[in-house]
């Protein structure tokens, strides 16, 4: 049933997808997007009241948050992300010339500039993902407003110029209008609703999503359900082969979420060599930054009112 | 960013020392076999409650009982030290595997023919404190004393004490009371880096040597994992990640193993394969943690003066 009133879309392109018109005629356009996260998750040093537990190698079962103190064992784990993951990242995608989206939170950007000029050197897109890694859920609309501000004003000063896409992650239910009113910003990935852009107009004007995927995601490798590297390319390598497979008829666009501190460990890492491999074996595929997808739907797909 | 931020998120960035590990090797491989079956929570021990945390009870289960025993999962933990212990100690010993124990004080009091075998097979008994809980709450004075007694306990049943520290779940005092006890040579107490590093926190510098929950067969337990394949595969895709790595920049590689985990029948196949697969390669440096600590002492002092 679709009454007018009923803010959610249901049927988005339904059985006939648009024809993407990917350049060079792609099949697929690949995004590999890493999340810049580590030295702004929750730590009483960052003036939050406990420390993170969330999406690091504590283990699902054990330990709650330390409260009013600090857990060690967590923040090295984030250190170690920015510290070796991140490294063994750039040197992965660096010399397999694959472009990258950072989804960079603001504060980890400022503790970490030698990684953000290596961000630069090496041609990245850096989206922004908040000024704190943390739950924006429960953050009031201007402590958030002037956080998304935050958040371009540390790209713009680490990266050399500001963000044009955003991720909010946990984001609240002010998140996405506020991008919007920001106007700063050509896409948003707060969606896992498609697999092909599309455009919103709940707030206004209208705003451009590309959307994001937390199966294609090495947060399993935390939140359970994957150990091995083995699984993890055996899952991006079918999520590749069916979106290739239907790109035939219909191309799509594929995304694939890291963070450094997951699959930059040595035991997780050569799964993305193993799927860079398998993706090579393959003619018409589109690897691309975000802010690319989102220029190239702008263009060739722009917003149509209903029925014009 | 503020200089007071007490957290190092660079470390050794895109350019990390050489290692100059012995012979030339490109991984220094460090196995680590927890000892903690009978340190435990348990009334028993004057706790509250029993203990829920890596056995084989499973994730979804059970709270622990407070106030009374658990007797399945004190039977895990004894499976740990009864046959678990001395299989993994088949393995090791028949291949003349170098090992670093981590030693719960007052589980190695309560197997004392085990912890001589430790001592008679030439491992390293570095001290994971004197009991095995959540030292997170524990008031400093009393952390303190549990220090000294696990450095006794290790002492009295291994015959020298330990120079190696890895509490597992610490509180907030613990690197210091560490440094502070002043015989350790190094703490593992840190997941930060693939590389041995200085920490100048508490004064004079002191020698990390991080460890792994990841190559680390607790993921038998705390879901993640079912086989022993699974397990060969994981710790063997790092081993040969760190080893490529290693033409140029060699690492170290830490596997942390449990008695009760990997010690039963049907994991224990994914360690040996391992071993194996490792047995192919040239230039490695399997070694005790102490050997490694003691080589970056030596080979890589703290800048600013000697440790």
């Amino acid at each position: 049933m679709n009454t007018s009133d009923y803010p959610r879309d249901m049927m988005g392109f339904g059985p006939t997808p648009p024809e993407a018109d990917w350049p060079n005629g792609a099949r697929i356009a690949i995004s590999f997007v890493i999340n810049h996260e580590e030295g702004a998750e929750s730590s009483i040093l960052h003036g939050d009241a406990q420390s993170e537990r969330y999406l690091c190698d504590l283990g699902p079962v054990e330990v709650p948050p330390v409260v009013g103190g600090r857990d060690l064992n967590a923040e090295s784990m984030f250190e170690y992300g920015a510290r070796a993951g991140f490294w063994r990242l750039r040197r992965i995608f660096t010399e397999a010339q694959v472009p990258v989206t950072v989804y960079g939170v603001g504060m980890a950007l400022e503790r970490t500039p030698e990684a953000a000029a290596a961000m630069v050197e090496a041609g990245w897109e850096v989206a922004g993902h908040g000024y704190r890694w943390i739950d924006y859920r429960d953050v009031p609309e201007d402590v958030e407003r002037a956080h998304i501000a935050q958040c371009v004003d540390a790209i713009a000063t680490t990266i050399g110029e500001r963000p044009v896409g955003w991720f909010g992650g946990r984001r609240s239910i002010h998140t996405r209008r506020l991008i919007v009113e920001e106007n700063g910003f050509l896409y948003d990935s707060d969606g896992y609703s498609d697999d092909l852009p599309y455009w919103n107009t709940d707030h206004g004007r209208p705003h451009l999503i590309v959307p994001y995927s937390r199966n294609n995601n090495d947060l399993r490798f935390a939140a359970g359900g994957v150990y091995t590297a083995g699984d993890f390319f055996a899952y991006l390598r079918d999520s590749f082969d069916t979106l290739y497979a239907e790109g035939a008829e219909y191309p799509k666009m594929m995304s694939i979420g890291l963070h450094n501190r997951l699959i930059g460990r040595p035991g997780r890492a050569g799964a993305l060599l193993r799927f860079l491999d398998h993706v090579h074996k393959h003619d018409g595929v589109w690897f691309a930054r975000r802010r690319e997808i989102a220029e190239h739907w702008h263009a060739r797909h722009p917003y149509q009112a209903p029925g014009t | 960013m503020a200089s007071e931020y007490p957290r190092d998120l660079f470390g050794y960035g895109p350019t990390p020392p050489a290692a100059n590990w012995p012979g030339g090797a490109r991984i220094a491989l460090s196995l680590v076999l927890n000892y903690e079956e009978g340190a435990e929570n348990t009334v028993l021990h004057g706790d509250a409650g029993s203990e829920q945390f890596l056995a084989d009870i499973g994730p979804a289960q059970i709270e622990p009982l407070v106030g009374v025993r658990a007797y399945n999962t004190e039977s895990m933990f004894e499976y740990g030290s009864r046959a678990g212990f001395w299989r993994i100690h088949r393995l090791l010993t028949s291949r003349q595997i170098p090992l670093t124990v981590y030693g719960v004080g007052m589980a190695l009091e309560r197997n004392p023919v085990g912890a001589k075998a430790m001592a008679e097979a030439g491992w390293e008994v570095a001290s994971h404190a004197y009991r095995w809980i959540n030292y997170g709450d524990m008031p400093e004075t009393e952390e303190r004393e549990q220090i000294q007694r696990a450095i006794a306990a290790v002492e009295n049943t291994v015959g020298e004490r330990p120079v190696g520290w890895y509490c597992g779940r610490v509180g907030p005092n613990t690197r210091r009371l560490i440094v502070e006890e002043g015989g350790f040579l190094y703490d593992s107490d840190s997941y930060a880096d693939d590389l041995p590093y200085w920490n100048h926190e508490h004064g004079r510098p002191h020698l990390i040597l991080p460890y792994s929950l990841d190559n680390n067969d607790m993921r038998f337990s705390t879901n993640g994992i079912f086989t022993g394949e699974d397990f060969f595969e994981y710790i063997r895709d790092a081993f040969d990640m760190l080893y490529a790595e290693g033409a140029q920049t060699p690492k170290m590689m830490s596997v942390g193993l449990h008695c009760r985990l990997v010690g039963r029948p049907g994991r224990i196949n994914g360690l040996a394969r391992f071993l194996d697969h490792v047995a192919a390669h040239d230039d490695v440096w399997i070694t005790r943690r102490r050997d490694i600590a003691a080589h970056w002492i030596a080979n890589h002092p703290p800048k600013g003066g000697a440790a």
